[in-house]
């Protein structure tokens, strides 16, 4: 015998207990007593110097009970508490006013910028962005208030970005928050935590309706694909009266259509590109390269490992021990990827604090927030050259810059599922499965810098 | 699409990072998660530590306090430190199990676990259970609880040679001879079986 059939023989032989039932609340009540307790051997001493401390603490607490306000516009990060139940952590760029009541019901006006969110549950909390309000009763969020600009880094927000003048983006990460246009009451939507959703705000010069914004609660690693139904819905271009009109202007008027088929062609074009997100030839994936461009699918991976959809599994006729198997491998890769994620946003901003209190989706975002747009650039360039056969990934990338290898995660991901399903679902299964697997789309493009 | 370098990761059966977090804040469901997610560990190692030493009845309570004694220094614990959680949590339920091995009396009822098991039954096939069961209790119970400790942690817990000599707060040259001894122990245990 080995020491292996020594250890396994004998361990089989030795008895083991399970815990009993309700073991875990036991524990729980017992900590609960053991903080009681502790606090009542702190009685006597609390109450020495407790006379002294209840003048301050009245003189505190009405102060605290007073209704408060405020307004800032950031050029740094800054924690900012709002009452006694709302923190921000809100980002260069932003500006903020706030006014809180006695009764801790708080309504926050968010113009600009992107902001972190926790809110302890209470009364009424309302973020209002443009156009857009964000009520919350105790939750985890982000508002991100983004310019044109911005928005056009994803490719799909391009596609009907130009109309607007600001996009609001909501994140969720705990909880719950109803997200209300202000035109309207009836017209509004709830997230959960792990969803998020972009508004375009109803400004008369922009003319785009998009509510309800079009998969507004997706689960997405990246901005969600409510823009490409945007687009689909844009409102039909104006017209003009052609009857009697001379040959200049029914020439002109050819013109005009003609370049809107071209216009429309190629937005449809770019809408079916952008649904299929892996089996590119190699001629695309060199005009990806040339357009600094990444398009991938993904699990919802965040801090809730993603499972198999019953009914895309019913629907692929995959039996229940497999769907098992898969949620196996989904929830084992989702640990992967959040600790890859991890160690890359610690790389990138150093922030332990942050890394301990977002979930990977978060830190995504963050990371892409606080990344200039050449690094955003050279990492989307490196990342599709990559993919397209023309460079080769660096056998060590830790010293690359964090975003570079954030998107190469991104990318590889359902490669690296797939793999995975593979080793222990065989090939043929996992080609089978791995659209179903991976309904998060994103795309980066665009290579800005390089345009005269 | 390219591969991905990833780092090595987190094994799949530990508390994921975020629950943690929130652990550490000491938010009430983050601590009950953590709770139900390493008890069983925790209980296997206290029981095959304790009951044979005529202290079953003890393995609760120092499940109990091993969990407080884990929150309350759990915003020292270093996610970031080499350390995972599941061996933190275990060092700490040897110590507590070793504490009592050498400062209270054993109460009277070894080797109940096994005559629990099979008591009932007198097929062939759990007789021979049975014989096997007996002569590795009695094998186990000639250990010294350090020999116990350290077979069990890594064997049965699978922690490495150097994360057991620091729960045992020994050198690897004397949890190695700790080792052997418990095996060679264990192995004529099982030979005389044959």
């Amino acid at each position: 015998m080995n020491d292996d059939d020594i250890s396994k023989r004998a361990l089989d032989a030795w008895p083991a207990s399970e815990p009993p039932p309700g073991f875990a609340d036991r524990v729980m009540a017992a900590r609960a007593v053991s903080h009681g307790s502790r606090g009542r051997r702190r009685i006597r001493l609390a109450i020495a110097v407790g006379v002294a401390i209840v003048a301050l603490a009245a003189g505190l607490l009405a102060q605290a009970l007073r209704p408060t306000s405020g307004q800032r516009t950031l050029t740094g990060r800054e924690t900012i508490t709002l009452g006694r139940r709302g923190l921000a952590v809100a980002e260069a760029g932003t500006q903020l006013s706030w006014t809180v009541s006695a009764g801790g019901d708080a309504r926050v006006e968010q113009t600009s910028g992107n902001v972190f969110y926790r809110v302890e549950s209470g009364g009424p909390f309302v973020v209002a962005a443009p156009d857009t309000d964000v009520t919350v009763t105790g939750t985890c969020f982000r508002v991100e208030v983004q310019s044109v600009a911005t928005v056009k880094e994803n490719a799909r927000a391009a596609l009907a970005g130009a109309a607007a003048a600001s996009v609001v983006l909501v994140t969720v990460y705990e909880g719950r928050v109803r997200i209300q246009q202000h035109e309207g009451a009836q017209k509004q939507v709830e997230l959960a935590a792990g969803e998020q959703a972009r508004f375009q705000p109803l400004s008369p010069s922009s003319g785009a309706q998009p509510w309800p914004p079009s998969q507004a609660a997706s689960r997405t690693l990246a901005p969600p694909t409510g823009a490409l139904a945007t687009k689909a819905s844009a409102p039909a271009p104006k017209t003009t009266p052609l009857e009697g009109a001379s040959p200049a202007v029914l020439r002109a008027r050819i013109s005009e259509l003609e370049a809107q088929v071209a216009q429309l062609s190629a937005a449809q074009a770019d809408v079916e590109m952008f649904s299929k997100v892996r089996g590119f030839t190699p001629d695309e994936l060199k005009r990806f390269a040339e357009n600094c461009e990444l398009r991938m699918g993904a699990p919802a991976y965040g801090s809730t490992p993603p499972k198999f959809n019953p009914e895309e599994a019913r629907k692929l006729s995959v039996p229940a021990s497999e769907v098992e198997q898969v949620n196996q491998i989904l929830a084992a890769q989702n640990v992967e990827f959040n600790r890859a994620m991890r160690d890359i946003y610690l790389a990138g901003t150093g922030d332990v604090a942050g890394a301990d209190q977002l979930d990977s989706v978060a830190m995504v975002h963050e990371l892409l927030a606080k990344t200039s747009e050449e690094q955003k650039t050279s990492g989307r360039r490196t990342v599709a050259r990559e993919n397209a056969g023309l460079a080769k990934p660096p056998a060590d990338s830790t010293s690359e810059p964090a975003i570079t290898r954030m998107f190469r995660l991104q990318n590889g991901v359902s490669a690296k599922l797939e793999e995975a399903l593979a080793a222990s679902l065989g090939h043929a299964d996992a080609e089978r499965m791995i659209d179903a697997l991976t309904p998060m789309h994103t795309a980066y493009a665009g290579c800005p810098q390089d345009k005269p | 699409m390219s591969a991905v370098i990833v780092p090595l990761p987190q094994p799949p059966d530990e508390l994921d990072e975020l629950t943690l977090a929130r652990a550490r804040r000491r938010e009430d469901a983050a601590c009950r998660a953590l709770v139900l997610r390493y008890q069983r560990p925790v209980f296997a190692l206290l029981s095959r530590l304790l009951a044979n030493q005529g202290r079953a009845a003890l393995v609760e309570d120092l499940a109990q306090e091993t969990f407080l004694r884990a929150f309350r220094a759990l915003p020292e614990f270093d996610t970031a430190g080499p350390a995972r959680l599941s061996t933190w949590l275990l060092t700490i339920a040897t110590r507590l199990a070793l504490d009592e091995l050498k400062t209270r009396r054993p109460q009277h009822e070894a080797l109940e676990q096994a005559d629990a098991v099979v008591s009932l039954d007198r097929s062939d096939t759990l007789t021979q259970r049975r014989q096997t069961v007996e002569k590795i209790a009695r094998a186990v119970e000639a250990l010294t609880p350090d020999q116990r400790a350290a077979f069990l942690l890594r064997e049965a817990h699978g922690l490495s040679y150097e994360d057991v000599a620091a729960a045992l707060q020994v050198d690897l040259g004397t949890l190695k001879s700790r080792l052997s001894r418990a095996r060679a122990a264990l192995r004529i245990a099982l030979e005389e079986l044959r």
